[in-house]
C-alpha cells in the first residue's frame, strides 16, 4: 500500500515538472555557432525564468524599420553569479549583445556577453559554453 | 494501483497545478507594449509603451529610455475594452516645448499571451493618425 502511494506521488510531481525539464536543450540543437551575431537594440522584455532568462530587444535594421529578437541567456541564478541582478536590464535600456543565431534563422540568438546601458559587459551565461565544458 | 490511488494522484497533480494555474497576469493593459503609430502607411515611427497599475490608476512612460515620456492620464473603460492614453511629447525641432498625445484605441485579445493587441488613432498636436502595438 506504502509503495502504491509513494509511485503515485512521483507520477503526480513527475507529470507536473516535466514541461520544465523539456524545456531544457542541447546549445547545438538549437543555435549554429557558425553564425555569430552583433546586435544593438532596446530592451522590451525581460523574463526571468528557469532553465534560461530571455530578453527581448528592438533592432533597427537598414531599412529603418524593426526586428524583435529573443536572446537566451544562462538561468537567473548562473546570471547572478556572472554580476547580474534584477535591475541590471530595464524596458528602454540601450544594450549591445554578442551571440549566436538560431540554426532555424529565427530572430533568435544565444548570448555570450551583453553590454549594459551603464558600459558595463557582462556574461550571459551562454549554454555554448556549457557544451563546450562537456 | 487502486481506484483510491489514482484519485489521490489526480488530487496531487492538481494541487501541484494550482499553483501555476493561480498566477495572476494583474491589469489587462499592464506590461510592456511595442509597436507603431504614424499618419500614414509609409510614416510610421516606433514606439515603445510601458504600462503599469499602481494605487488604482493606470501610469507608464512613453519610449523608456533616453526619450521617455511619462504618460500624465490613462483610463480603461473596461465595459468595451477602450483605452485613452494622454501625454505632452516633445515638439519637433529645436522650438522646445511640448505637443499633446492622445491616443484612443481597443485592447484585443486579452487572453492571449502572445497576441494581445491595442490598436485605435491618435492625435498629435494637429496630426492624426494610427497606432498599433502588440504586447510583448
Amino acid at each position: 500500500m506504502k509503495l502504491k502511494l509513494i509511485i503515485s506521488i512521483a507520477f503526480a510531481a513527475a507529470s507536473v515538472t516535466a514541461p520544465h525539464a523539456f524545456a531544457h536543450h542541447s546549445f547545438a540543437a538549437e543555435f549554429d555557432a557558425d553564425s555569430p551575431i552583433e546586435l544593438a537594440g532596446v530592451v522590451t522584455k525581460v523574463d526571468w525564468t528557469n532553465p534560461h532568462t530571455y530578453i527581448y530587444i528592438d533592432v533597427e535594421t537598414e531599412r529603418g524599420d524593426y526586428e524583435q529578437w529573443g536572446i537566451e541567456m544562462g538561468s537567473p541564478n548562473g546570471l547572478m553569479r556572472r554580476g547580474w541582478t534584477r535591475n541590471s536590464l530595464a524596458i528602454g535600456d540601450e544594450v549591445s549583445v554578442s551571440g549566436t543565431r538560431a540554426r532555424d534563422g529565427s530572430l533568435k540568438g544565444n548570448a555570450r556577453t551583453v553590454v549594459l546601458a551603464s558600459g558595463e559587459r557582462l556574461f550571459a551565461g551562454s549554454s555554448q559554453t556549457a557544451d563546450d565544458e562537456e | 494501483m487502486t481506484a483510491k490511488n489514482i484519485r489521490l494522484s489526480i488530487l496531487l497533480a492538481g494541487l501541484a497545478a494550482a499553483g501555476t494555474a493561480l498566477a495572476q497576469v494583474g491589469h489587462p493593459a499592464k506590461g510592456s507594449w511595442s509597436g507603431y503609430w504614424g499618419p500614414g502607411e509609409t510614416d510610421q515611427r516606433r514606439m515603445l509603451l510601458l504600462l503599469n497599475w499602481e494605487d488604482n490608476r493606470i501610469g507608464g512612460t512613453i519610449n523608456p529610455g533616453r526619450n521617455s515620456v511619462a504618460i500624465d492620464r490613462a483610463a480603461l473603460d473596461a465595459s468595451d475594452w477602450n483605452l485613452t492614453i494622454e501625454a505632452d511629447m516633445p515638439a519637433d525641432g529645436n522650438a522646445g516645448g511640448t505637443v499633446r498625445f492622445v491616443a484612443t484605441g481597443k485592447l484585443e485579445n486579452l487572453g492571449s499571451w502572445t497576441n494581445r493587441r491595442y490598436s485605435g488613432t491618435y492625435r498629435l498636436g494637429d496630426e492624426t493618425g494610427t497606432i498599433s502595438l502588440s504586447l510583448n
